[in-house]
């Protein structure tokens, strides 16, 4: 749960309070909303988050959907 | 591997998004640095783009879209995957095409391969394909009238400079007959058109029977007299004007055939 906190806080530039809440949305029902990107962004935004839960031995998931 | 020109722009695109506290340099940055790199920009300048306002709107679009690092974290600048796989692919293929240096030029092409790219998007949107960069490069071929390419200019010179009549003319592939063309008469449009189709198969009307009337000539002048008037003036127009219609309908009038 603190490393999610931490990723939101690192890499989606969230307030500690805000991270939290994705926190406990992606907790709860699964899936959160990280944010909204032009598609490049997203793409790389999507592998720094997995990159990152690889390095720490989490299996965190990070996926892009199209709005 | 990288030319000089390149690393100066890739440069001055990183130290500005650095100082604009970018997150990421994106493609559109790699774009909007390519605008002032001297060979890209000649390309673009070729394809009818101008440039201050792809600029303007490049400019626009990054400050809006691109995050920036808050001011006190210690995180750096990155580069996008997309970046990163444009600037890839370019040095890939000038590795495969056996050339020495990565120029700016090779990088707007590559940039033509990213998929739903923005930067891409821009490009299009001003009528700028992936095949106009690349024809230019190549061929010399321009879609702006003004500025032409040393290789096309090379090519031009062996083939009379009759360019921009081509052009117009390649439209119905068929003599004009204005002035000194229309003495083309009807029956000769045939020949015209299969000269145009392939010079050097047919011969020109004064080519063809040059050799045998020369000798003629002398003895048999009342014959030539006896010629219906618009005969003896196509006869006396056509060696003026001959390299002009070869010209006009052999390799430069098909060169500017490609669809564009």
């Amino acid at each position: 749960m603190d490393f999610v906190v931490v990723v939101l806080q690192t890499v989606f530039a969230m307030s500690r309070e805000r991270a939290t809440q994705v926190m406990l949305q992606v907790h709860r029902e699964g899936m959160g909303v990280c944010g909204t990107y032009v598609r490049e962004v997203a793409t790389t935004k999507v592998d720094q988050v997995i990159d990152l839960a690889r390095r720490h031995q989490h299996p965190l998931q990070c996926t892009m959907e199209e709005t | 591997m990288i030319a000089q020109e390149l690393e100066v722009s890739l440069h001055m695109a990183f130290v500005e998004a650095r100082q604009k506290q970018h997150e990421f340099i994106t493609v559109e940055h790699l774009l909007l640095a390519m605008l002032d790199n001297p060979s890209a920009a000649e390309v673009l300048k070729s394809c009818g783009v101008d440039l201050d306002e792809l600029r303007g709107v490049l400019a626009d679009f990054i400050s809006e879209h691109t995050p920036r690092l808050s001011p006190h974290s210690d995180a750096d600048t990155q580069p996008t995957q997309g970046f990163q796989r444009v600037i890839q692919r370019a040095i890939l293929h000038v590795q495969s095409s056996g050339k020495k240096e990565v120029t700016g030029a090779n990088v707007l092409v590559a940039i033509f391969g990213e998929k739903e790219s923005h930067a891409v998007y821009f490009l299009n949107q001003r009528g700028v394909t992936r095949l106009d960069v690349v024809n230019y490069i190549s061929h010399g071929i321009t879609k702006n009238p003004q500025q032409k390419h040393e290789k096309a200019e090379a090519k031009e010179e062996s083939e009379n400079g009759e360019r921009g009549a081509g052009r117009a003319r390649s439209l119905h592939d068929q003599p004009q007959h204005d002035g000194e063309a229309g003495q083309d008469r009807p029956a000769d449009r045939p020949r015209a058109r299969a000269r145009a189709r392939d010079p050097g198969a047919v011969p020109a009307p004064q080519e063809q029977p040059a050799a045998g009337r020369r000798g003629r000539r002398g003895q048999d002048g009342d014959r030539r007299r006896a010629r219906a008037p618009h005969q003896r003036r196509r006869r006396a127009g056509a060696p003026a004007r001959l390299p002009g219609v070869f010209a006009r309908h052999g390799r430069a009038a098909r060169r500017n055939e490609i669809p564009r």
